[in-house]
C-alpha cells in the first residue's frame, strides 16, 4: 500500500513539475509507463520479502539460503551499478579508451578477493566482515574503526549512486534535480527499512539479468548499425570525436603515470575492502557456495564488463551525430552520465530508452539497498549490538537501530548526492575503492593471514590508512578542484592508493610488531 | 604463507596467493605499458582494432580463467576431504 502510494506520488509530483514549469524532456508515456512498471515489480518484490524477513539473521543475510548461482548473480548485480553503466558509458563516450581503462580495471578486483578472503570470510563471520576481523582481536575498538571505515566507504559509494539515479529521475520526469534525488532517497530507505537483505538480494538478481539481457540487445542493435564489424565501429567513432585516434588507446596514464598506478592499485584492491559486496558472503550456507558465487559472479560481470566495449564506443559513434540529444552549449541532455540512456533511445526508440532507464534505475536502488544496509549493519550490528546491546535484549530493538540509521543515511546521501551532482558517477566509485583498499582491506587481510597482528597494530594501521586516503583525496583533485572549486589541487595523486595502501599495511605491521607488543598480548591464535 | 586457522586445511592457500600474484601482473602490465610505452598499445592487432583493446580484454579474460580454475579445484578439494 505504501509503496503504491510512493509510486503514485513519484508520478504526480513529475507531472505536475512539468505542468508548472513548462518543462519537457521529450520523454514519452511509453518510456515513463515502462520504467513504472519495472519499479512497481521490484517494489512488489520488496513487499514480498518483507513477509518472509522475521529474524535479524533474515536482515542482514538473507538467511544464510541464497545459493551459489542467485548470490553471483547478486553480487554481479552489485558490480554492475550505476557507476559501471550510466558513468563507465559516459566515461567512453566522452573520452574513448580511457573508460575503459576502468571497465578493465573493476573485472580484476573480485577474483582477488577470491583467492584471499571469500572461503575464509564464510567460515569466520556471521553478518558483517568486522565478525571476521573480531575472531581475532578485541572486539571494541576493532568494531568501532570497521564501522567507521565501513561507513565512509559506503558514504562514497552511496554519493556516486545518488548522482546517477538523481539525473536519471530529472531526465526522465523533468523535474529538478534536488526533487529528483529526494525521491530517490525516499525509495531507498523504503526497500532497507521493509525488505532488508532478501528484498535487496532478489531485486539484485532480477535486474542483474534485466541489465545483462539489456546490454546483449544494445550491443547487438549497436553491432547491427555498423554491419557487425567493430572495425567499422571504431572507425566512426574515430572520425566523430576531437581527439580522433587518440580514443582508442589509454590518454591519461601516460600523463601521470604515478595515478595511473595508484589507480590500478585501488581498482584490483578496492573490491576487498568494501563492505556490500563482502557482506554478500554471509548470505550463502558455506564457504562452497561462497566460492561458486564468486564464479558466477566473475561470469556475469566479465560479459556485462565486455558489453562496454561496444556499449560505450556505440554510444560515442553515434550520439555525436545526433544533434537531437544536445542542448544549445553543446552539453548532453540530462549531463553526461546520461549518454547510455540516450543511446537506447537511438537504438530502440521510446520502449528501449524506458526499459533501459528502468533497469538503470532498478540497478541504482538495489545498489543504494545494499549499500545503506551494510552501512546501517555497522551501526546497528557493529556499534550497538556488540558494545551496548545489554544481554537479553530483544532483537528487535537492534533492528529498529538499524532502521532509524537507515534513515539518517538515506537523508545524508540526499544531500552529498547534491553537493556531488557534476562528478562522473564512475571517478566517484574509484574514489570509494581507493579508501576501502587503504583501510578495511589491510586490517582483513592480515587478520587471516598474519598470527602476529595485534588490535593495537590493526586500529593504529587501518586508521592511518583510512584518515591518509580520506584527507588526501579531499585534498586531491577530485574534491579540492571539482567540488570546492580551488585552481590546484594540493595532493596531486588522484587516487591516493599508491601512497595509503602501503602505508597502512607497514602501520598495522610495525606498530604490531613494536608497540602493539610492548602494551597487550599478541591477538589470540585460532591455531 | 603461514595459514592463521584450521579451516585453511580447506582452502589452497598457495594456489590462492599464486592466482592472485598472476592476476596482479597481468593487469599491472597493462598498466605499465599504457604509461610507459603507450606506442606498443597503439599497435594495430587485426583490422583498424588497436592492440589496446585486445590487451584490455585478455585482462578481463584472464580474471575469468583463473577464478574457474580455483574454484574448480578449491571445491573438488574440500569435497575430497573426509
Amino acid at each position: 500500500m505504501k509503496v503504491a502510494l510512493l509510486v503514485s506520488a513519484l508520478l504526480l509530483v513529475s507531472l505536475d513539475a512539468q505542468a508548472s514549469t513548462g518543462l519537457s524532456n521529450g520523454v514519452s508515456g511509453t518510456a515513463i509507463s515502462l520504467f513504472l512498471l519495472v519499479i512497481l515489480m521490484t517494489l512488489g518484490i520488496t513487499w514480498w520479502s518483507a513477509q518472509r524477513t522475521k529474524s535479524a539473521q533474515d536482515f542482514y543475510a538473507a538467511g544464510g539460503k541464497i545459493t551459489g548461482r542467485q548470490n553471483g548473480l547478486a553480487i554481479a548485480g552489485d558490480a554492475m551499478s550505476a557507476g559501471a553503466f550510466l558513468g563507465l558509458t559516459a566515461y567512453v563516450f566522452n573520452s574513448g579508451f580511457d573508460g575503459l581503462v576502468y571497465v578493465i580495471g573493476y573485472t580484476t578486483g573480485l577474483p582477488i578477493v577470491l583467492f584471499l578472503l571469500a572461503g575464509k570470510l564464510r567460515k569466520l563471520g556471521r553478518y558483517t566482515f568486522t565478525d571476521v576481523v573480531c575472531t581475532r582481536l578485541k572486539e571494541r575498538p576493532t568494531r568501532i574503526f570497521s564501522a567507521c571505515a565501513s561507513l565512509i566507504i559506503v558514504a562514497f559509494y552511496l554519493v556516486a549512486q545518488m548522482v546517477g539515479a538523481g539525473q536519471l529521475i530529472q531526465l526522465l520526469f523533468g523535474i529538478d534535480y534536488v526533487y529528483a534525488i529526494s525521491l530517490v532517497g525516499i525509495l531507498m530507505v523504503l526497500y532497507v527499512m521493509f525488505g532488508g537483505m532478501v528484498a535487496t538480494t532478489w531485486v539484485q538478481i532480477i535486474k542483474a539479468v534485466l541489465m545483462l539481457s539489456g546490454g546483449v540487445l544494445m550491443c547487438i542493435l549497436v553491432m547491427s548499425t555498423f554491419g557487425f564489424s567493430f572495425s567499422a565501429l571504431l572507425d566512426q567513432a574515430v572520425s566523430v570525436h576531437p581527439a580522433a585516434k587518440g580514443i582508442l588507446t589509454p590518454g591519461a596514464l601516460p600523463k601521470d603515470p604515478v595515478s595511473a598506478i595508484s589507480l590500478g592499485v585501488a581498482m584490483i584492491l578496492g573490491i576487498a575492502g568494501l563492505p556490500h559486496i563482502l557482506m554478500r558472503f554471509f548470505t550463502v550456507p558455506d564457504s562452497r557456495t561462497a566460492r561458486s558465487s564468486v564464479l558466477w559472479a566473475t561470469i556475469f560481470m566479465g560479459s556485462f564488463y565486455s558489453m562496454l566495449f561496444i556499449i560505450g564506443f556505440g554510444a560515442l559513434a553515434l550520439l555525436r551525430t545526433s544533434p537531437q540529444y544536445f542542448d544549445g552549449a553543446g552539453a548532453l541532455l540530462g549531463g553526461s552520465n546520461m549518454a547510455a540512456i540516450h543511446l537506447a533511445h537511438l537504438l530502440g526508440g521510446d520502449v528501449l530508452m524506458g526499459l533501459v532507464s528502468a533497469i538503470a534505475f532498478a540497478t541504482i536502488l538495489a545498489v543504494v539497498a545494499g549499500l545503506t544496509i551494510s552501512g546501517a549493519a555497522a551501526i546497528s550490528h557493529d556499534i550497538y549490538g556488540s558494545l551496548f546491546k545489554h544481554k537479553g535484549e530483544k532483537e528487535a530493538k537492534e533492528l529498529l537501530i538499524l532502521k532509524i540509521s537507515t534513515l539518517v543515511l538515506g537523508v545524508i546521501a540526499v544531500l552529498l548526492g547534491i553537493v556531488f551532482r557534476s562528478q562522473n558517477v564512475a571517478y566517484m566509485i574509484s574514489l570509494a575503492y581507493s579508501i576501502a583498499c587503504s583501510s578495511t582491506f589491510p586490517v582483513l587481510l592480515l587478520a587471516i593471514y598474519w598470527s602476529r597482528l595485534t588490535t593495537f597494530g590493526a586500529i593504529l594501521g587501518g586508521s592511518t590508512g583510512l584518515v591518509g586516503s580520506l584527507v588526501l583525496t579531499i585534498l586531491g583533485p577530485s574534491i579540492w578542484v571539482k567540488v570546492l572549486g580551488h585552481a590546484a589541487p594540493i595532493f596531486s595523486i588522484d587516487p591516493p592508493a599508491i601512497i595509503t595502501v602501503p602505508l597502512a599495511f607497514a602501520v598495522c605491521i610495525v606498530a604490531s610488531l613494536c608497540v602493539g607488543a610492548k602494551v597487550e598480548a599478541p591477538a589470540k591464535s585460532l591455531a | 604463507m603461514k595459514a592463521s586457522y584450521p579451516s585453511d586445511r580447506e582452502e589452497p592457500v598457495v594456489l590462492g596467493v599464486v592466482f592472485a600474484g598472476i592476476l596482479a601482473c597481468i593487469y599491472f602490465s597493462f598498466i605499465l605499458t599504457a604509461s610507459f610505452a603507450p606506442e606498443v598499445l597503439k599497435k594495430i592487432a587485426f583490422g583498424t582494432v588497436p592492440f589496446s583493446f585486445v590487451y584490455g580484454f585478455f585482462v578481463i579474460v584472464s580474471g575469468a580463467v583463473l577464478t574457474t580454475t580455483y574454484v574448480l579445484y578449491a571445491n573438488r578439494r574440500q569435497e575430497d576431504r573426509p
